[in-house]
């Protein structure tokens, strides 16, 4: 394949898997906090995790 | 020194508030499984968030920035690849639901349950010695990142490299897998950030951007900056190698013990999934550092000190942020890189030190007593007790650390960090394709396919190590094997998983294979 097309081809996966890893870290930054304060609540109160 | 007093108040901030959390957490461990999986507590978007950290650790950064330096954007290949492996993984729960469902801590633990104790043994030996070797070269490459971002000069490398490992030992000898977490969340945000004003500051800069790195590697680099085919690190072999390994790598123990950690094998299997989006750009922006890095030093206005440094791959990147950057944001992603830093090593101090201890010392202990071989409530296999765990867990973390400062101090690698990650990486995962793969899904997966595939596996990529040590002394017809480690890597892979079939079909009579049960496992 020409390099030309390399070019472009990379250029185009940087831009959207930029996009896509500020997405995923936009939601789960969000909704991670929630879930570290609660395990950190249920770990300090000596609350286990009926799944083992 | 390249760094604004006020980035480094940013840094010692962050330091100080990690050393703080690690020793509340000690409070919250309780027993063994606290300690190496937090007590299986993990819900999706922590478990995705500890899970993105790991893989984006600073050591990860440093090696795929000296791929973007020395290859250009043809290694981009390799992010678009990790996605293709953790998209199948994340749709189908590809070994990680079943071993979830299975409740153990260790991924050897598992040899005891389908295979033997005397596998587990052999299993947890050879995770361990890969493991400790793949980990060999981290702290040296974090400190050479500190020693590149700060201006220090490099004969300081050593003493950095001891002090961060100190800081690191600290808390995780503190809070275990909880200091992880904690560690794991601050660095997943301080690193996205700080990624994002790097793409943004080069993107933006006068002599870099877009167009004037794409132009460095033409002129000095040609096409296979660009063709991942043509460029001869790379080709058709390495694509089938690192596919193959790809699907593996899940049971490296570091990166199994999250979804080890989630509420259920569900949880488990999604975590893939969500993070899959994730992985290309982890592997993309740092190599797009390195690329930057390598247009910077060749460009007619580069003053810095790596002009003719012979290892200037690996120091270009982090003085080129430093240059790139304003004040503050230096500092933001300096923090950001030394959380990367902490948070690798402690997953991976906890994660070989956790093996060491429960997949070889106490089942040790446990044939030296003539136990049962049965799983007590507490997690434990009749060797020794939870707080026994613990506490050789702590004096194996302090131990390993020791080994790396050393081993980091005078080992020279034979290639790129990356391929010298995947060869050692390959010692574990070749017996894995037969012992894991296929014991969890082959019905016939006996105990002597398992040691046939263990044996087997890890021959070649070890053979490659010693060999490449050596060069003057290996044979012409054998010189292919240490040219480059691509080769032995997907013949170990090949061994691996032929030892297990031809081991196990073989024995089918003396030695039946035990049956697993996954009827009941949630979806």
């Amino acid at each position: 394949m020409e390099s030309t097309i390399w070019k472009e081809i990379w250029f185009y996966i940087f831009f959207v898997a930029v996009g896509l890893f500020y997405l995923v870290v936009a939601v789960v930054a969000v909704r991670g906090a929630g879930d570290l304060r609660e395990m950190i609540d249920n770990m300090l109160h000596g609350d286990r995790n009926a799944n083992g | 020194m390249n760094i604004h007093w006020i980035d480094i108040a940013i840094v010692v901030v962050y330091i100080g508030a990690t050393i703080l959390a690690g020793t509340l957490a000690r409070s919250a461990i309780k027993g063994i499984s606290d300690f190496l999986v937090a007590g299986r507590q993990l819900k999706t978007n922590m478990a995705v968030a500890t899970m993105v950290s790991t893989g984006l650790g600073l050591v990860t950064v440093m090696y795929f920035a000296q791929e973007g330096f020395k290859n250009g954007f043809a290694p981009f290949l390799i992010g678009v690849m990790a996605m293709v492996t953790t998209m199948i993984i994340g749709r189908t729960g590809f070994i990680v639901s079943r071993l979830r469902h299975l409740q153990v801590m260790t991924v050897p633990e598992f040899y005891e349950i389908k295979f033997s104790r005397g596998v587990r043994l052999l299993g947890g030996l050879i995770l361990a010695l890969a493991g400790i070797l793949n980990m060999g070269l981290f702290p040296i490459m974090g400190s050479r990142f500190v020693v590149g971002f700060t201006g220090m000069d490099p004969a300081y490398v050593n003493t950095v490299m001891i002090i961060m490992v100190a800081i690191v030992v600290f808390y995780t000898l503190m809070g275990g897998m909880v200091s992880v977490v904690l560690t794991d969340f601050a660095q997943f945000l301080l690193l996205s950030l700080g990624f994002l004003f790097g793409i943004y500051f080069i993107l933006d800069h006068p002599h870099l951007g877009w167009t004037n790195i794409v132009n460095a590697i033409e002129t000095h680099k040609g096409a296979k900056g660009f063709d991942p085919v043509l460029n001869p690190d790379f080709g058709w072999v390495f694509i089938i190698y690192f596919l193959s390994v790809g699907l593996m790598s899940i049971i490296w123990q570091p990166e199994m013990s999250r979804p080890l950690s989630t509420e259920s094998p569900r949880v488990a299997r999604r975590i893939f999934w969500i993070s899959s989006a994730t992985t290309v750009g982890r592997a993309v922006v740092p190599m797009f550092f390195g690329a930057a890095a390598f247009a910077f030093i060749n460009s007619p206005h580069y003053t810095g000190l790596y002009a003719n440094h012979p290892e200037q791959d690996m120091f270009a990147m982090p003085e080129m942020l430093s240059q790139v950057l304003p004040i503050g944001i230096a500092g933001l992603l300096m923090a950001g890189m030394f959380a990367a830093f902490m948070s690798t090593h402690d997953s991976y101090l906890l994660a070989w030190s956790g093996v060491i201890v429960r997949d070889v010392i106490s089942p040790i202990k446990a044939m030296r007593a003539g136990s049962a071989g049965e799983k007590q409530e507490d997690g434990t296999w009749g060797g020794l007790s939870s707080a026994e765990e613990i506490f050789w867990t702590r004096v194996l973390v302090v131990i390993l650390a020791i080994f790396l400062v050393v081993f980091g101090m005078y080992y020279e690698m034979p290639e790129t960090a990356f391929k010298f990650m995947y060869i050692t990486g390959t010692i574990y995962f070749a017996g894995a394709v037969g012992t894991i793969a296929l014991g969890l899904y082959w019905k016939k997966a006996n105990k002597v396919g398992a040691y046939c595939a263990l044996i087997l596996g890890a021959s070649a990529p070890i053979n490659f190590l010693v060999m490449s040590s050596f060069p003057e002394h290996v044979p012409q017809f054998l010189a292919p094997l240490v040219e480059s480690s691509t080769w032995p890597g997907l013949l170990s892979l090949i061994l691996g998983g032929g030892g297990m079939i031809v081991g196990s079909l073989l024995t089918q009579k003396s030695h039946p294979p035990r049956q697993l049960d996954f009827a009941d496992m949630e979806h």
